[in-house]
């Protein structure tokens, strides 16, 4: 990014939701434009030690949008969102063929902590080091040696677009590991927020939590909704539905149906989709295994 | 028992399976009343004293006269507890007459012993209480585990339980021999302490003057250059073998591939050879070293200098650096493997987390990933202070007296080579004949070291540990 990170926080957070995303096209950095997905993967397949689990996946990511993955366990939902900021590469046995577009630039050519820089993730499970509440979030600012100048304004802004400053904002020199699950998750997702990448990935970021976590933490995605690209993976539907304005449904390593999630819901194109939406899916998937 | 109780199973479930499951559920079968098994009180409390004859046996070179009559107790005791319940409750156990029957063997058969195995008549190590000792320890702690599950009503709690006596009994025996050596250690090197061993260097002018005019050695020569040139020499090995076992251990668990594999085969075997032949290596390097011996600067290094009350320069065996850095050698494996295996123990989730958040190794390593492997690191260099402190053999080749001071070039001297010397009289006789009381003296200032090191690096480690892993995982 050419861009100073201090500039580019204070139009993103003053812009009031009007992401400022196409500073590469309007430097001429970009090589073919696609004014509204941010990222894209196209004919992408992925084998672990041999087994394919992606086979031939071409999703787009719309920018400024929250868009869900969802499909049945081991379709290999999980696996393209990694795929997404290259984590797949710290496994060995990992292969990958096909294109990840971010901004019209190869991903599988770039940097892959450049890559990483400018796409964050928040994991299935809160992991956050431990540290204090507001090293947590400065982690990735001061791993990318950001100006130290704004370092409080920083921890403020991230908190509060995760919806967690009230709960935190007196204690911000305790360790994170004090906070209860869905706190800590929701602080992982500001240390995310920190150090503003153009695309979000949480990999099922309310599975560990209760029902009550699960609400504060949908709110705090609902919060970044229009200022930040989101890319969430989740097994639960009622919460694709809530949270997501365009919905990918994977099944078995190929994508069955992409569109917008209302429209997805109420009248999917595919009898699969229309299957697994409605649950039938699951039960068909279960005489399957019964019968092999 | 069991083919009765099974027996009796098969008629019930034939019978109601209810039944059955009920039997089954408790296993009942073979619990014993309360009142009954509180006989097993006995051939516990002769199992116990069993346990204390076969200790005492087994310090004691005398012949032995307990071990025919402890084991006909033994037999006796769980004999009678046996006869008891089968009379009560009409059940036998059947490893309970196994075990007299051993009991009965091993009596006969101590009893038969040829006489010429007492005492030290054969060799210094096989005498009678070498082989019976062992068998008494072994058959009394199966009678004491037997009669503990008895007495705690044969459930399968009681089972569990009834191991106890095996887990603790090596502990205490490790426990026994270590307290012996220490208490030794200790006494006789309390009676040679005091302040002026402490504080004062060994002079061998003093001592000189005290041989010719052939009187006790007044004032007492002290061990302060041997007690300075321990720690120097901790300190320098451990500062020299820090940072390249700390750099291979990063190396080998981050990069893993061709080059770790060789690193780490090339550390195996610098552990796998000896402090011993490398010293000895070493040593013949400074035997074969042209030049006159303590004038070039090469050789001051290598061999150490004193300087004499003239200012003559006369060259040492080695210098603190040379066996600094022979200690090092072996010393940086174990920081290596220690820092290896605390990166490995390091989440997944935090490593995963530090590298979405577009960290580079560098940073991850200096932020998370070293503070997590602390604890290990520090308890590599633990292990390996142990170990310099303990280095006995490579002090052999290249000690002195150390009469003329401790810095890096100084001929190299040690608490090792006081215990080494002043009791086997290597270093020169006057150092010997003059330092010999004081041997275990040097032995209890050495284990005080390093039980001060081994306490101060585990409260270092936990404070550590809890900064750097929080409530992550317990250590």
């Amino acid at each position: 990014m050419t861009e100073s990170f201090e500039n580019q926080w204070l139009r993103r957070s003053d812009a009031g939701g009007v992401a400022v995303q196409d500073v590469p096209a309007a430097l001429g950095l970009r090589k073919e434009p696609t004014p509204t997905n941010v990222m894209e993967t196209q004919s992408l397949q992925l084998w672990y030690s041999g087994r394919q689990v992606l086979k031939g996946v071409s999703v787009p990511v719309v920018q400024g949008k929250v868009t869900a993955i969802v499909g049945p366990s081991g379709c290999g939902k999980t696996t393209l969102l990694r795929s997404l900021n290259r984590l797949t590469d710290l496994s060995r046995n990992c292969r990958i063929e096909g294109k990840i577009l971010l901004d019209g630039e190869d991903c599988m050519a770039m940097d892959p902590v450049a890559l990483r820089r400018r796409v964050g993730m928040v994991f299935q499970r809160p992991n956050p080091f431990p540290m204090s509440i507001r090293e947590n979030v400065l982690y990735g600012v001061r791993a990318q040696k950001r100006k130290k100048a704004r370092f409080d304004e920083i921890v403020e802004a991230s908190l509060r677009k995760a919806v967690i400053w009230d709960e935190v904002k007196d204690r911000l020199d305790e360790s994170a590991l004090n906070l209860s699950g869905g706190q800590q998750q929701r602080i992982c997702i500001a240390r995310t927020l920190a150090v503003s990448p153009e695309v979000v990935l949480m990999d099922e970021p309310a599975a560990s939590l209760d029902p009550r976590s699960t609400a504060k933490l949908e709110e705090s995605v609902m919060a970044m909704r229009g200022e930040y690209t989101v890319v969430a993976v989740t097994h639960e539907l009622s919460q694709a539905r809530r949270i997501s304005e365009n919905l990918v449904f994977i099944y078995e390593g190929h994508i069955v149906e992409f569109g917008e999630t209302k429209q997805l819901f109420e009248d999917p194109r595919e009898e699969a989709t229309r299957d697994y939406l409605s649950g039938g899916l699951v039960t068909s998937i279960e005489e399957e295994e019964a019968a092999s | 028992m069991t083919a009765r109780s099974e027996s009796e199973l098969a008629l019930e479930n034939s019978q109601s399976t209810a039944a059955g499951l009920e039997r089954f559920s408790l296993g009942r079968s073979s619990q014993i009343a309360r009142s009954i098994r509180l006989v097993y009180g006995l051939p516990l409390a002769v199992s116990l004293m069993g346990i204390a004859g076969g200790m005492a046996l087994l310090i004691s070179d005398q012949p032995d006269p307990i071990a025919t009559p402890a084991f006909s107790l033994l037999a006796l005791a769980l004999l009678a507890a046996t006869l008891h319940v089968r009379m009560e409750t009409a059940v036998t156990s059947r490893s309970a007459l196994a075990l007299i029957g051993l009991l009965a063997v091993s009596a006969l058969a101590s009893l038969l012993l040829p006489k010429w195995l007492y005492g030290l008549q054969l060799n210094a190590i096989i005498s009678r209480t070498a082989i019976t000792s062992p068998l008494l320890l072994v058959l009394s702690t199966a009678v004491c585990s037997h009669s503990l599950r008895a007495l705690l009503g044969n459930t399968p709690g009681a089972g569990d339980k009834a191991l106890y006596p095996w887990l603790i009994l090596p502990i205490f025996l490790v426990v026994l021999a270590y307290g012996l050596i220490f208490f030794n250690v200790v006494v006789d090197g309390l009676h040679g302490l005091s302040l002026d061993l402490l504080t004062r260097a060994y002079d061998p002018t003093v001592v000189a003057k005290n041989v010719t005019a052939n009187t006790q050695y007044s004032p007492v020569p002290g061990l302060r250059n041997q007690i300075l040139g321990s720690l120097l020499l901790l300190a320098m090995s451990l500062s020299f073998a820090a940072l390249p076992g700390i750099g291979a251990g990063v190396f080998m668990a981050e990069y893993p591939g061709r080059i770790a594999t060789v690193i780490s085969l090339s550390l195996q075997m610098l552990r796998a050879i000896s402090l011993f032949v490398i010293g000895a290596a070493a040593y013949s390097m400074i035997l074969g070293m042209t030049g006159t011996p303590g004038d070039d600067l090469t050789s001051k290094l290598v061999r150490g200098v004193s300087l004499t009350s003239t200012g003559l320069s006369l060259p040492e065996r080695g210098s603190f650096l040379l066996v600094s850095g022979l200690v090092a050698l072996v010393v940086a494996p174990v920081i290596a493997k220690m820092t290896e295996e605390g990166l490995r123990s390091v989440p997944r989730e935090l490593r995963e987390a530090s590298v979405a958040l577009g960290a580079g190794d560098g940073f991850g390593l200096r932020r998370v990933l070293l503070p997590w492997a602390g604890p290990n690191i520090l308890t590599g260099l633990l292990i390996a202070a142990a170990e310099t402190s303990a280095s006995l053999a490579i002090i052999i080749f290249f000690a002195g007296t150390g009469e003329t001071g401790v810095g890096p070039v100084n001929g190299v001297t040690t608490l090792d080579f006081a215990i080494f010397a002043s009791h086997w009289g290597g270093g020169g006789n006057f150092f010997a004949t003059a330092m010999n009381p004081y041997h275990m003296t040097a032995a209890l200032l050495l284990i005080v070291l390093a039980l001060g090191m081994t306490v101060a690096s585990m409260l270092m480690q936990r404070r550590m540990g809890r900064r750097a892993r929080g409530s992550l995982t317990a250590i």
